[in-house]
């Protein structure tokens, strides 16, 4: 579609401009539609009736956790699809989301941590240590870590830290009852302090995933052309790990493990602008919170009085869209 | 190996195989006859023993005949059903990694089976249907995703890691559809349990094997030929894709009927052919001695899933991952180290 | 009372030496329907136990907690008039698996909520109640909780049998059962009285909304009680309503924080669960959440205090019911009930 370098960057800022109409319907939209004179005063001139509680708790910090956790997801992906060369790469893969269960499910059932803010820090640090450990496994023997070695060790670590997550669910139901609606993920479980927060960890593995673009380019041409040009493989491997940390982990702990937004997006992003990576991160930057807020919208406007949580919304889609994408493109690269 | 003569017939038979079976199927039975007697209703084996012979108490013969002796026999079932799937797979794929645990076919039963909890509020006796279904339908996805003129390295296994990803989003959104108690059900039976295992599931299991054991044990021949390599077993062995196709129908049909019986117990279909294969000695172990030895994993993971924390009663899967998943890395460092891996 | 349960002891005794046939009704063979399912006794159950709050408050009540073999799984610490009865009985934080219930050899398992019959196959459920008969253990579940068939849970109650009626059934039944009808009818009339009293006193008086609402958020969301909860009928007497007592899918039902907040209910019940020694007390800090969350500070119940500790155990069907009604009265009109 847009392959020139002008049509390409018209496009991102198309992106962004849409991905503002998109915030903007976040804050007007849910259980009640608000209108945008109602949105300024809850920000500006707040009077503290109802209208302005519900959209100045309720809908900025959700969707800022959704653009933070969105942007993260995305970004995230891409960078993950780049460097294992395996377009079914997820952050999930590299056992952000089995390190974050966990930490979450003994900080809920062991340590009787009740609150969010209480248990945001154990999903961080434990999504950190599992990618870790992956990276570590991984990076064993021959090769360093190779896309499929790091596939399979996410595989095994994630069964691993699964089955004592299982053990830890079953022993205790209450555990089990927050534990299985937290694995869904979700925008609500955020507040405007726990957002503020994950900022500056999101901003600072933002900032490092888009410097990898052009290396990237190169891995995508195979490990020994790519030294030969002079990339230096090990290097980026640990930063691209750092990025992923950063942001997955960080959106993690934040909304719970969103499903599907790292994997699709990017491959949307390809599909837009061909494969380069430059222009596939701050792509897939822009339409994954794009596309987390629609869920979120939806979810919000289905299932009144209830709500439909965003990581259903983004299963349900995904799912589909995934495996389309995947058929039209043939698997390259395996 | 050794060759066997009885008048005019002659086979080829591996002792060490066997001996290693003999063994296995001894521990699993003093194993299974230990989980008899132990559990929340203690029973000395001698009373068992009456029970069994049908003259204990009304409550006993329910403890021991309706609830134990199915539970147990269904654990060696399935045991010996992901074990005899694993290897299939594991020699087929020339990978010892290739297991359907890894790549999503269990994954697949248990969501069609945890569908039918949770959507339709099925009884427990509908769901090996079902489950049989889910395994089908996701082995063919995967084959078809995976196949670009033929099925080789590792993408068959980041296919199914992918698929496996998809299918636990979904079983997760029907965990919260349902209210806590058939959450909790469903989250003992996805982690695979043997728990309220009966009859009907003993049967289900056994009739598998009956059926599908001598189907592999008589594909056991096609299997060595295929691990010789593509064209070397057309060679040999005439029409490659129909055998291997055969093969990997009683593969899944017998890791998603297990899958039905029991759930979906990782890493057995994994471990136990790997196991036979150091015990045996040999680049090849045969898929009995794979089986024997999955009886045991399974009918001692669940004694220990069953004790370690009484009286609550974890998953036997919870066991078997515990176990398995440290097995499966020091698996894959050992081979990167000698530069299999990659 | 004592010499009413020594009296009762003593005649069940007598009766229950009397039939120990095993196979086919004898003439001393008591048959009553529960949820659809004929329960037959050979004279009066000797060993009982008692899943849930409700089922072991009942026993106390009837005053056969001599024959109570087990108790499991309390919502809070049991009535003050039950403690001296509950003390020393065996106790069982978690729902015993079936075998551990069958080694303590019941033939009477008295149950306040569905769940332990339902067909979910798992080590928490006590199986069918025609498997658990088939073995010669009757089982009774409370009416206002009656699934539409054996081996159904909480999905399939019927919202018609969710009233007090349904709770002074069960006893006039258990009472035939186990011979304690004057007890039990002692009993109804207490509860129908206080109820009649405080029904009265709030007559004509303009009913505020409330809601209970369960502490915790579940993905985000808020549980409340629905219609078919026990609570709408104890609102109802105590002369409110259940603000929402339209939501008729389920006893708890899921709903969006903004939801909560367009309803606006006058008061707010936190109902806090799961152990044995749970008080009031011990649910302040829930209370606490709700007060100093900005989302909620414009809410009515909010405004004016109205956010009370309040347990599970106060609105699940059973001997409570006067208790309960007596106490929400005493909350949401003041002036009119002391």
């Amino acid at each position: 579609m847009t392959r020139s370098w002008g049509g390409r960057a018209a496009g991102l800022l198309v992106a962004c401009v849409v991905l503002l109409g998109v915030v903007l319907l976040s804050l007007l939209a849910g259980n009640q539609w608000f209108g945008p004179h109602d949105v300024y005063v809850a920000a500006a001139d707040f009077t503290g009736s109802d209208t302005d509680r519900v959209i100045r708790y309720l809908r900025f910090p959700r969707t800022a956790a959704g653009l933070l956790a969105g942007a993260a997801l995305g970004l995230a992906g891409a960078v993950m699809q780049g460097i294992t060369r395996n377009p079914l790469a997820d952050p999930g893969i590299l056992g952000v989301n089995a390190g974050a269960a966990l930490a979450v499910v003994a900080a809920i059932g062991l340590l009787g941590v009740q609150s969010l803010t209480g248990y945001v820090w154990f999903a961080m640090g434990g999504a950190l240590i599992a990618t870790v450990v992956v990276y570590l496994v991984g990076s064993v023997g021959r090769g360093g870590a190779t896309p499929v070695k790091l596939a399979l060790a996410g595989a095994a670590l994630s069964a691993l830290l699964g089955s004592v997550t299982s053990a830890i669910t079953l022993l205790d139901l209450s555990t089990l009852n927050e534990f299985r609606f937290w694995v869904v993920g979700s925008l609500t479980m955020a507040t405007g302090g726990i957002v503020t927060q994950a900022l500056p960890f999101i901003a600072a593995g933002i900032v490092l995933a888009l410097t990898l673009g052009s290396s990237l380019n190169q891995l995508a041409l195979g490990e020994d052309l790519a030294a030969t040009l002079g990339t230096r493989i090990g290097l980026v491997r640990v930063l691209a790990a750092l990025a992923v940390m950063l942001l997955a982990g960080t959106a993690t702990a934040m909304a719970g493990p969103i499903a599907f937004v790292g994997l699709a997006v990017p491959h949307v992003a390809r599909a837009l602008v061909g494969a380069d990576y430059r222009w596939i991160l701050p792509w897939s930057l822009v339409l994954a919170p794009t596309v987390l807020l629609l869920a979120d919208v939806v979810g919000r406007l289905v299932a009144r009085p209830d709500e439909l949580q965003v990581g259903i919304i983004t299963a349900l889609i995904g799912a589909p869209l995934f495996i389309a994408l995947v058929r039209r493109r043939k698997l390259a690269e395996l | 190996m050794k060759a066997l003569r009885i008048g005019p017939f002659s086979t080829r038979v591996d002792v060490a195989s066997i001996v290693v079976s003999v063994i296995a199927c001894a521990l699993t039975l003093v194993i299974a006859a230990v989980s008899l007697t132990l559990g929340d209703y203690e029973i000395p084996l001698p009373q068992v023993l009456n029970t069994l012979a049908g003259k204990g108490s009304l409550i006993m013969t329910d403890v021991v005949v309706n609830n134990r002796l199915p539970r147990v026999l269904v654990g060696m079932g399935v045991g010996a059903a992901f074990a005899i799937s694993g290897a299939i797979f594991q020699r087929l794929a020339r990978n010892p990694l290739v297991s359907p645990d890894l790549i999503g076919i269990n994954a697949g039963a248990a969501l069609a089976a945890v569908l039918m909890i949770t959507v339709f509020g099925s009884a427990v006796s509908w769901l090996p249907a079902g489950a049989l279904i889910g395994s089908l339908l996701t082995a063919t996805s995967i084959y078809l995703l995976a196949y670009k003129k033929g099925i080789a390295g590792y993408r068959l296994v980041l296919v199914g890691i992918g698929i496996t990803a998809i299918v636990g989003s979904i079983t997760a959104y029907l965990l919260t559809l349902a209210d806590i108690y058939t959450a909790k059900t469903a989250s003992m039976w996805l982690a695979g349990s043997l728990a309220g295992r009966s009859w009907p599931h003993a049967i289900l299991i056994g009739i598998t094997l009956l059926v599908l054991v001598p189907a592999a044990v008589a594909g056991s021949r096609q299997l060595r030929l295929l691990e010789l390599g593509d064209d070397l077993a057309r060679t040999l062995a005439g029409r490659v894709e129909l055998s291997r196709g055969l093969l990997i129908a009683v593969g899944v049909g017998l890791a998603g009927l297990a899958t039905a019986a029991a759930g979906p117990i990782g890493f057995v279909a994994l471990v136990a052919p790997q196991l036979a294969r150091r015990l045996v000695a040999e680049r090849v172990a045969g898929l009995l001695a794979a089986g024997a030895i999955g009886a045991l994993l399974v009918v001692a993971s669940d004694l220990l899933a069953r004790e370690i924390f009484a009286p609550t009663a974890l998953p036997v899967g919870v066991v078997t991952a515990f176990l398995g998943a440290p097995y499966l890395l020091i698996l894959m460092a050992r081979a990167n180290r000698v530069g299999r891996g990659g | 009372m004592k010499t009413l349960a020594a009296a009762v002891v003593v005649l069940s005794l007598l009766t229950g030496c009397g039939g120990v046939a095993k196979a086919g009704p004898s003439a001393t063979a008591t048959t009553v329907k529960n949820c659809g399912i004929d329960v037959t006794v050979d004279g009066p159950p000797q060993r009982v136990f008692a899943a849930y709050q409700p089922a072991i408050e009942m026993v106390h009540a009837l005053g056969i907690s001599d024959r109570l073999v087990g108790t499991a799984y309390l919502d809070a610490e049991v009535l003050p008039q039950y403690a001296a009865a509950q003390q020393g009985r065996k106790y069982y934080k978690n729902l015993p698996s079936r075998e551990e219930l069958l080694s303590q050899n019941p033939d009477f398992v008295l149950s306040g909520f569905n769940d332990v019959f339902s067909s979910a196959g798992s080590d928490s459920s006590f199986g069918s109640r025609k498997s658990l008969s088939d073995l010669g253990v009757q089982t009774w579940i409370f009416s206002p909780l009656c699934p539409t068939a054996d081996g159904k849970g909480d999905e399939a109650i019927d919202p018609s049998t969710v009233s007090m009626n349904n709770v002074y059934a069960d006893l006039r039944d258990l009472g035939k059962l186990f011979n304690v009808s004057d007890q039990a009818e002692t009993v109804i009339a207490d509860q129908q009285k206080r109820i009649a009293a405080v029904e009265a006193k709030v007559a004509g008086a303009p009913k505020p909304t409330v809601a209970i609402l369960r502490p915790g958020l579940e993905g985000g969301g808020l549980t409340v009680s629905g219609g078919p909860d026990f609570g709408t009928v104890l609102i109802r007497q105590a002369g409110g309503v259940n603000a929402f007592a339209d939501l008729t899918s389920k006893r708890n039902v899921k709903i969006s924080v903004e939801e909560f907040i367009k309803r606006d209910p006058d008061y707010i019940l936190i109902s806090g669960c799961c152990d044995a020694g749970l008080t009031e007390a011990q649910v302040q800090p829930d209370v606490q959440k709700i007060l100093a969350n900005p989302a909620y500070a414009n809410l009515k119940a909010v405004r004016n205090k109205h956010v009370v500790p309040w347990l599970f155990a106060h609105h699940s069907a059973g001997v409570r019911g006067a208790n309960s009604t007596e106490l929400i009265a005493k909350l949401i009109h003041p002036d009119l009930v002391k």
